[in-house]
């Protein structure tokens, strides 16, 4: 080899050897995914796009497509660098800062919260909850929907800050952020989250009916007693021989029925939203 | 065995929202909102007028009985008139209540545009269609199926 080729042989390897020092390697990716509401609490369904960010860089999108297993709509990855320079300009490292952006009819919503996060660890899974639309007052709860209920209360409430997330309009169990987050009527008493009817029905099954709302995942959780409640999954049939299974149901707006062991009875059962 | 269902209750824990079956007793509960002639409101459903007895029924299923004298005017003459001679039938009861709900969610979401015209129109009929059949397999005469229709608001 001639000593200018052995030269370029040198450099080139050295260059390699530094780079492989400071480039950083693909780790396993973060998922973060959530369920994003509009201003009135009503999950999107579609025609809405969630993005992440790192700078300028688009890391991930996804558009909404209906009610994913979770109670989710969305479902990103953030793919995780090593350290040193990313291998890929959308890769993130630890503690890198996010954005989210939520894009409905083609313009880039606010959010009440949730708007930004931090990179990692790898591997990891985060849920993510969002809320399109403005809070002036802080409270967690957008103002289109504060005015709503202002809007109903007959003159009983007359500013945002009045609406407290706390406290019950209707009077009926249900705090004002209960029900945003169950998708009932916060100004409508009838309306609400609540087991209807609950009867013994053939086949060793309790029959519980309850009003569901559109695009709102439910699950049952039971616990042995409320001084020191251990709630954990309950599994439930939607009919009266069908497989008693842990799952999850999607609520279309209308009256569902679900079916337990009726040995539950000594139990306290509850419907189970997730929630922020 | 040992049921919980009196004592229904929603509550919000770190991470769900729930609907407890508690044996509390006080729920706060509503539908109709009735107000006395001392001006206290009731929040109760009618199920009958018999007489000068109105049965109301709270939304965990209670049950209780005022005068219609002892009603606003205004209540008294609404009550008189839809509900003369009929009543809800005690097994059509859940049925009707959830009918009920059912129908004020919609009126409410079709309000605040988020339901067209033709779907609240396909969503009323389609509640209607099986109220009518728990009507039916109570027994219940067509003129009586009529007046629940009527006093539950199916047919604004």
């Amino acid at each position: 080899m001639k000593p200018m080729a052995q030269y370029f042989t040198a450099a080139i390897a050295m260059m390699i050897a530094i780079s492989t020092a400071h480039a950083g390697s693909p780790q396993p990716c973060e998922v973060v995914y959530g369920l994003v509401r509009d201003a009135y609490g009503f999950p999107y369904a579609a025609d809405v796009e969630i993005a992440l960010h790192h700078g300028a860089v688009e890391c991930d999108r996804h558009r909404v497509t209906g009610i994913m297993p979770g109670g989710s709509n969305f479902r990103l990855q953030l793919e995780m660098d090593s350290g040193g320079t990313p291998y890929a300009p959308y890769a993130v490292q630890l503690g890198d800062a996010i954005t989210v952006s939520v894009t409905a009819g083609g313009t880039v919503q606010p959010l009440v919260s949730g708007g930004s996060l931090s990179a990692g660890p790898s591997g990891a899974t985060l849920r993510l909850d969002l809320v399109t639309g403005r809070d002036a007052d802080g409270d967690g709860l957008s103002d289109a929907w504060e005015e709503q209920l202002i809007a109903q209360s007959g003159g009983r409430l007359t500013t945002i800050e009045e609406v407290l997330p706390d406290a019950d309009f209707d009077n009926d169990g249900l705090t004002n952020l209960e029900e945003f987050h169950a998708g009932t009527f916060a100004f409508l008493a009838t309306d609400l989250l609540q087991v209807d009817q609950l009867t013994a029905v053939a086949g060793n099954r309790l029959k519980l009916s309850f009003l569901t709302s559109s695009q709102i995942s439910y699950r049952l959780v039971a616990t042995e007693n409320l001084q020191a409640p251990s709630w954990h999954p309950l599994a439930f049939a939607v009919d009266t021989t069908g497989p008693l299974q842990y799952q999850e149901m999607v609520g279309d707006g209308s009256y569902q029925t679900l079916y337990i062991d009726q040995d539950e009875s000594t139990r306290f059962i509850r419907i189970a939203t997730q929630q922020p | 065995m040992k049921y919980h269902s009196d004592s229904l209750r929603v509550k919000r824990s770190v991470v769900v929202l729930t609907a407890l079956l508690l044996l509390a007793v006080g729920r706060s509960s509503s539908a109709q909102p009735w107000t006395n002639a001392a001006g206290h409101a009731v929040e109760a459903e009618v199920v009958s007028l018999k007489g000068d007895l109105v049965d109301f029924e709270r939304p965990d299923g209670s049950t209780f009985q005022l005068r219609l004298g002892s009603l606003a005017p205004d209540d008294r003459e609404t009550i008189r008139r839809a509900w003369s001679g009929l009543e809800v039938p005690r097994g059509l009861r859940t049925d009707f209540r959830q009918f009920r709900r059912l129908l004020q969610r919609l009126t409410q979401l079709h309000s605040m545009e988020r339901l067209t015209d033709a779907q609240l129109a396909a969503q009323r009929q389609r509640a209607v269609k099986a109220f009518k059949l728990c009507c039916s397999s109570e027994q219940l005469d067509e003129e009586a199926t009529a007046r629940l229709l009527l006093v539950s608001g199916a047919l604004y």
